[in-house]
């Protein structure tokens, strides 16, 4: 006799993957852009390591997600490009060997292309949910775009936490600013196309089950109160503060996502 | 062996004795599961790992004098474009003879996304194994010259089993009888529904009426659509905005200087 009937959700190991994704690639194309137009190579250093950390460490956690970890290799073995999963899996190995490249030896050319790969990233997560039959995912096709608007976000706040944040405080607040009000508009966008698509999954997020984590995890912590201090209140104070909401804003995101839509 | 056999599922018979549930436990040696009494006779509440089919009742919303169920079939259907099959990056779902869909579980890595793909909610995963099961179409059965386990049990004809173009033309008949009936809603499920399957349902009403989507996505124009989407939103996403951010804030800088 077997116990409680299993379905096989994807659980918490998915919501900490998909929000590690979010700030690694945030964080390295944020000093990406930075460095670009001003010099703050010690920005993109200090991005790329973060980029590494938060990708291998997401990709540890994809592995211990596996019903069976040590045979992680099969999907490196075959060639299978309808899977979004597959390209994924090579896009984020591929995107953190890069990273690692430009964090050891600060080439211009290897931050390019490492730029692109984490962009694709960013978005592959989006479509790995959207390509499914679970409504709240398929029924929108925004989710590569609210995954991307709030990689920036955590992305720069966790670059304005780190050693080197401080000196470039000013255009990661900047850069957490616009992306903040992307990320609140695409939300809404989500929100309001669900209601005709997945509309039982969009009622336990507006007003269910998942009522807290939308509204004091995603809008108020996430979005709203960080974006308020950013604009209004004295930089200095609100620098650590902001960040930490921003980036718990990120992790309540992946949440209402992943389990709303389940 | 001919390797286009389809089953064949006649709503209309069904009586939901179950005796095909117990017997695909039997051949394919499922356990026994423990639920709960839901207040319906359908039980379990979903597939697992360790069943493989149910019977489902869905009750008429239509006034009538009687009470009257739909019963309906919840197992594989074993589709063409198989999403199950389009999403899993190890190639462990996989055609069997191009047509059956069948998982080999000494190659899957439990990571679940078919689970996550199928529009019938299908592939389950078995914790202890740590991979994926389904149904599989009783190949082991079928090579060697049986029917699947679940037709041979069926005590009326509700299950049927046969070459996959002669069950089609049984069930336009059946359809056809039965709207003389009365059923004006009865139609084929699984002849063109993501370019073909492997198990023909009757219906006597809309597949919704059975928990079935009318229109399940293929996997080709819906991939291409949300790639499509995905690429966009990095062309656009990881370069406008932060640029005019960036910019923006340079700009501001050098001027209070």
């Amino acid at each position: 006799m077997s116990g409680p009937i299993v379905l096989g959700q994807w659980n918490f190991w998915i919501v900490l993957y998909l929000w590690f994704v979010g700030i690694g690639t945030g964080a390295f194309l944020t000093a990406y852009y930075i460095n670009k137009k001003g010099d703050a190579s010690d920005l993109l250093a200090r991005a790329s390591w973060i980029g590494v950390a938060a990708l291998a460490a997401g990709s540890l956690l994809l592995l211990i997600d596996l019903g069976r970890p040590l045979r992680f290799w099969h999907m490196f073995v075959s060639y299978r490009g309808s899977s979004v999963m597959w390209i994924g899996s090579w896009l984020i190995t591929i995107t953190t060997i890069l990273m690692f490249i430009v964090a050891l030896t600060k080439s211009k050319g290897v931050a390019v292309l490492a730029a692109i790969g984490a962009a694709l990233t960013a978005s592959y997560v989006g479509v790995l949910l959207t390509v499914s039959a679970i409504q709240l995912w398929s029924g929108t096709l925004l989710l590569p775009w609210l995954f991307l608007a709030s990689a920036f976000t955590t992305g720069a706040a966790a670059l304005s936490l780190s050693k080197n944040g401080s000196r470039h405080a000013d255009v990661l607040s900047e850069v957490g600013k616009v992306y903040g009000i992307l990320e609140l508009i695409i939300l809404i966008l989500f929100v309001f196309w669900s209601f005709a698509a997945a509309p039982a999954a969009a009622l336990s997020m507006v007003a269910g089950k998942y009522i807290g984590a939308l509204w004091v995890g995603v809008l108020i912590i996430g979005i709203a109160a960080p974006l308020y201090l950013e604009i209004k209140s004295d930089k200095k104070i609100s620098i650590a503060a902001t960040g930490l909401m921003i980036i718990f804003g990120g992790l309540a995101l992946r949440y209402l996502v992943v389990f709303a839509g389940q | 062996m001919s390797t286009n056999y389809a089953i064949y599922f006649d709503s209309s018979k069904c009586m939901a004795c179950r005796a095909c549930q117990v017997t695909c436990k039997q051949w394919n040696d499922r356990e026994a599961e423990i639920t709960e009494n839901r207040g319906s006779y359908e039980n379990p509440p979903h597939l697992s790992s360790q069943t493989w089919l149910r019977i489902t009742f869905h009750e008429d919303k239509e006034e009538r004098n009687d009470p009257f169920w739909f019963f309906g079939r919840n197992s594989c259907l074993h589709c063409t474009d198989a999403p199950c099959v389009s999403v899993c990056p190890t190639g462990a779902m996989a055609h069997v003879n191009d047509n059956y869909v069948v998982v080999d579980t000494s190659w899957c890595i439990g990571c679940r996304y078919c689970v996550k793909a199928c529009p019938y909610e299908v592939p389950r995963f078995n914790e202890k194994r740590g991979v994926v099961e389904k149904c599989t179409f009783c190949v082991d059965r079928v090579q060697n010259g049986y029917q699947p386990a679940c037709v041979k049990s069926c005590p009326d004809s509700a299950l049927e089993f046969g070459d996959r173009n002669k069950m089609i033309r049984k069930a336009e008949v059946r359809i056809a009888k039965l709207k003389e009936q009365g059923f004006s809603g009865a139609e084929i499920y699984g002849e063109k529904e993501l370019s073909g399957q492997y198990v023909i349902n009757i219906l006597l009403n809309e597949p919704e009426a059975y928990g079935m989507p009318s229109n399940p996505k293929g996997t080709g124009k819906q991939l291409a659509a949300d790639w499509g989407s995905g690429v966009v939103a990095a062309a656009v996403m990881a370069t406008l905005p932060i640029a005019w951010a960036v910019n923006r804030r340079m700009k501001a800088g050098r001027e209070e200087k």
